[in-house]
């Protein structure tokens, strides 16, 4: 019962947040909102005991990627978002794709019903995902580090052209 | 005992200790740097309100307390009053998944002396710690004026850069330990009868340096350095509102040392555990041995403050990422490596 309220506290509260960074004109403010919403879905990881995974939210969204949004805003001075004047047919698209996604999801759960996964033991879900990442999804864990460092080395790349066309 | 105690009394006990633990450490912390500092530079510092000064910190926090609370104009209000609550909030929530000590039975119940006991703990406290700065950079931002927002950027790219070293030094610790319990790492140090700072002295003084670096403590006090930024990302504030940023700060020390210790030091053991004539040690509570322990590392941050200049910043980010992390890299190489051909 407990847990269900707790959970039901935190899954709101990220949902609220959410909302709230897309509703905010400001940009500081909507990043104030997703550090709440990236704090409470660590909340929401901590009541389904995947502790793990709710540390590694803290760790790397609020304390990296979050921090990262925050002096990107700073350097780049970012204060009001003005809103764009768009014509029709992009408007249309903006909208009919949310719905139709949100439609999509409705018939869903309206034809299956929330699928409710096996509970794993309690405490153990982070050696056994360790052994799951590190044995069964070696090869693809790799693949995934090439690729970030594929991204890394393209964007010193684009960053080091604009240098070198720099007479100074 | 009776449900009522061991459902409401103690958890609530627990949740008055949790606070009220960091903030005496924190107001014992203050006297103890003003004297400390000026006892070293031959100063005599603050030892007129109570014995030799030790009341002189709750005669700054009522000051405070009565202090006009300025917001300037221009200042974003929401995120200006929300900085000093984050930060405090993320300081304080850390102490949670602190240990304080092996469980301790009294009469026919064991009382277990933390709140969360969670098989990541150590890595909750990190993300903790480093959320922190999201009060210093909102702070320093809301506040809309140069310096600030001067302290807030430096603080951004030191917290950043300082993050990598300490994590590749814990996992070291990790490495060996076998385990991210903070209670479960103290038990392996005394399994193993080597705490780990010996074991593993580079891991020590890589994590170290820093977590001083990471509380924006001197010689890296670059976000607040006074003779460049006024006071910087907390210039603006003043009142309570400043008094939380300067507690924060203070209890963020108190939990990196708390984390030095337990990684490092054995956490609540006593030194000289094999040695058979020094046995009477083990007479004295684990908590004291902690409390001495953390006192050290909290003196050793007075000390280092007191004897070495202030970085400038270009040298503080060089050392980082051209000293701090490849010998941190290097010494997680080394550990790995002793341990598996062991």
């Amino acid at each position: 019962m407990i847990t269900l309220a707790v959970f039901t506290f935190f899954a709101v509260l990220a949902v609220a947040g959410a909302v709230l960074v897309i509703v905010q004109k400001n940009v500081m403010h909507s990043v104030l909102y997703l550090a709440f919403t990236v704090l409470a879905t660590a909340g929401v990881f901590f009541t389904l005991q995947a502790e793990y995974l709710g540390a590694i939210q803290i760790l790397v969204y609020g304390g990296g990627i979050v921090v990262l949004y925050i002096f990107v805003i700073i350097i780049v001075n970012l204060k009001e978002v003005v809103p764009e004047r768009r014509s029709l047919l992009p408007k249309l698209v903006l909208v009919a794709v949310p719905v139709a996604v949100g439609a999509e999801v409705a018939y869903l759960l309206l034809a299956r019903g929330f699928p409710v996964a096996e509970a794993g033991g309690e405490g153990m879900g982070f050696e056994t995902m360790a052994e799951t990442l590190f044995g069964s999804y070696l090869f693809p864990f790799e693949l995934a580090s090439v690729l970030l460092l594929a991204v890394l080395v393209g964007a010193i790349i684009i960053a080091r052209r604009k240098l070198i066309h720099d007479p100074d | 005992m009776t449900p009522f105690v061991a459902d409401v009394l103690i958890p609530l006990g627990k949740i008055a200790a949790v606070i009220l633990y960091p903030m005496v450490m924190v107001v014992v912390m203050i006297w103890l740097e003003r004297r400390v500092v000026a006892l070293m530079q031959g100063r005599l510092g603050p030892n007129r309100v109570g014995f030799q000064g030790v009341l002189q910190p709750v005669a700054d926090a009522v000051k405070l307390f009565f202090k006009e609370d300025i917001i300037p104009r221009q200042a974003d209000k929401l995120l200006f009053n929300i900085s000093p609550v984050l930060v405090m909030f993320s300081s304080l929530l850390a102490f949670c998944f602190v240990p304080l000590g092996e469980p301790v039975r009294i009469g026919t119940t064991t009382l277990t002396l933390w709140i969360a006991d969670s098989p990541v703990g150590l890595l909750i406290v990190l993300g903790l710690s480093s959320i922190s700065v999201f009060g210093v950079i909102f702070g320093g931002w809301a506040s809309n004026s140069k310096y600030p927002l001067m302290g807030a950027l430096r603080s951004v790219i030191q917290v950043l850069s300082y993050e990598i070293p300490t994590g590749l030094a814990v996992l070291t610790v990790v490495f060996l330990a076998r385990s991210m319990d903070l209670v479960e790492i103290v038990r392996r140090q005394e399994a193993s009868g080597v705490w780990y700072g010996f074991l593993m002295p580079v891991s020590f003084v890589v994590f170290w340096i820093s977590a001083v670096a990471e509380t924006n403590r001197a010689p890296f006090d670059l976000p607040e350095a006074e003779s460049e930024l006024v006071a910087g990302y907390h210039t603006e504030y003043s009142g309570m509102k400043f008094a939380y940023f300067y507690m924060a700060e203070y209890a963020h020390m108190v939990l990196v040392s708390s984390l030095v210790v337990i990684l490092f030091f054995g956490g609540w053991l006593p030194p000289f555990q094999g040695v058979k004539a020094l046995a009477f040690l083990h007479a004295v509570p684990g908590f004291i041995w902690y409390l001495v322990k953390i006192m050290f590392f909290l003196y050793l941050y007075v000390w280092i403050r007191a004897t070495l200049p202030r970085y400038r910043f270009d040298s503080l980010i060089r050392l980082v990422w051209k000293w701090l992390i490849p010998l941190a890299l290097a010494n997680f190489l080394v550990v790995a490596l002793v341990r598996f051909l062991r």
